[in-house]
């Protein structure tokens, strides 16, 4: 009833395959699906949809920080860029933070951000020692969610510092967290006696 | 062949003269980078900012003992006053019309404007090229010198550049 298929049908319908699944391993790429995002590391920062000037000052801003924060290698690529002429342009100007505050976040993932070495640092792009803690479920376990080192300078090297601080004050020196009362209590636990968290449960 | 030598250098060196403290560390790198096109109070926002800016603690000991804290109150001032303005800077603001009191008050207001940015760019700068060798600055309480942050460190350069890999498999 039916016809054994030919080795040469076979052999289209192989390559069809292979095209299919070609392609679906391509769309995935994230170069491609993320082709929306202003930057992406070792290309050109993409540039949002807005207007032309908008456009302008994102691009000014972010090639401006992609020179101060990044290593040599982007500093061979982009410098400081600003149109004087534009600097009444209240459009121009908003761009031009937009792109600086984006691309700064970028930059200094992979500049100074993961080093853990080894191809996590690329899936991890924000890293963890850029945001000072470390997000990974086993950290958060043993030392809680505030147990990085954000306030390194601050005495007890956390986010908890930061409020550390505004409760105890410096010292005659300057090092926070070790003076005087400001506070009764830590702000950030304050709410209870139950370990409540800015007042909620 | 030691006169064009000579003769190099000292074209570079004239070349340069026009930069903003061009002989101060860092300083050709960053103060070249100034828009060329901006009014005489945006130029003069622009290097006071850059030099607030490297001279901040951001910079270090190191940098701080080069660049200082620039802006200028006067400037700075919701009712500036003019005629000091104008004769502290003769030479930095000489092409501002001083009769024409819209040119005036654009000028200083591209000074106040592009202040902070140049500030940022350049403390960024400064902070970034000190990663950039693996170094730190000194913060508030901490010792102003290290014996880790050695000149040698200037060959480190690279060392946060996670493309190469410090660590790991790479």
């Amino acid at each position: 009833m039916f016809k054994k298929p030919t080795d040469s049908v076979l052999k289209i319908l192989t390559n069809i395959l292979l095209i299919i699944l070609l392609s679906y391993s391509l769309s995935a790429c994230r170069w491609i699906t993320g082709a929306s995002t202003p930057f992406y590391s070792w290309t050109n920062f993409k540039i949002p949809e807005g207007t032309p000037v908008f456009q302008a000052g994102f691009k000014d801003g972010c090639s401006s920080i992609l020179y101060a924060r990044g290593n040599d290698f982007y500093r061979s690529r982009y410098s400081y860029r600003y149109d004087p002429t534009m600097i009444g342009n209240t459009e121009y100007r908003f761009g031009f933070q937009r792109g600086n505050s984006w691309c700064f976040q970028t930059i200094i993932s992979p500049v100074t951000g993961p080093r853990n070495g080894g191809l996590g640092k690329f899936l991890f792009v924000y890293g963890n020692d850029s945001w000072g803690f470390d997000a990974s479920p086993g950290s958060i376990n043993t030392t809680g969610l505030f147990g990085g080192n954000v306030a390194n300078p601050i005495s007890t090297d956390s986010i908890n510092g930061f409020f550390d601080v505004l409760q105890k004050g410096t010292d005659a020196g300057g090092v926070g967290g070790v003076g005087y009362t400001t506070f009764g209590a830590n702000p950030l636990w304050s709410g209870g006696s139950s370990g409540q968290f800015l007042g909620w449960y | 062949m030691y006169k064009k030598i000579f003769l190099i250098f000292f074209s570079c060196f004239l070349a340069s003269c026009s930069t903003a403290n061009w002989y101060k560390p860092y300083g050709y790198l960053l103060f070249s980078q100034m828009p060329k096109n901006g009014s005489p109070g945006f130029k003069l926002g622009w290097i006071h900012g850059c030099e607030s800016g490297l001279g901040s603690q951001f910079g270090g000991a190191f940098f701080m003992s080069f660049y200082s804290w620039k802006r200028d109150p006067d400037i700075a001032s919701v009712d500036p006053n003019i005629p000091r303005i104008r004769a502290r800077y003769k030479k930095e603001l000489k092409d501002v019309n001083w009769d024409n009191p819209a040119e005036v008050k654009k000028n200083l207001s591209d000074y106040n404007t592009i202040f902070w940015g140049a500030h940022g760019f350049c403390h960024g700068s400064v902070l970034g090229v000190l990663y950039t060798a693996d170094m730190e600055p000194p913060l508030p309480g901490q010792d102003r010198f290290s014996m880790n942050h050695g000149i040698g460190n200037v060959f480190k350069l690279g060392a946060r550049d996670t493309r190469l890999g410090s660590s790991g498999m790479w």
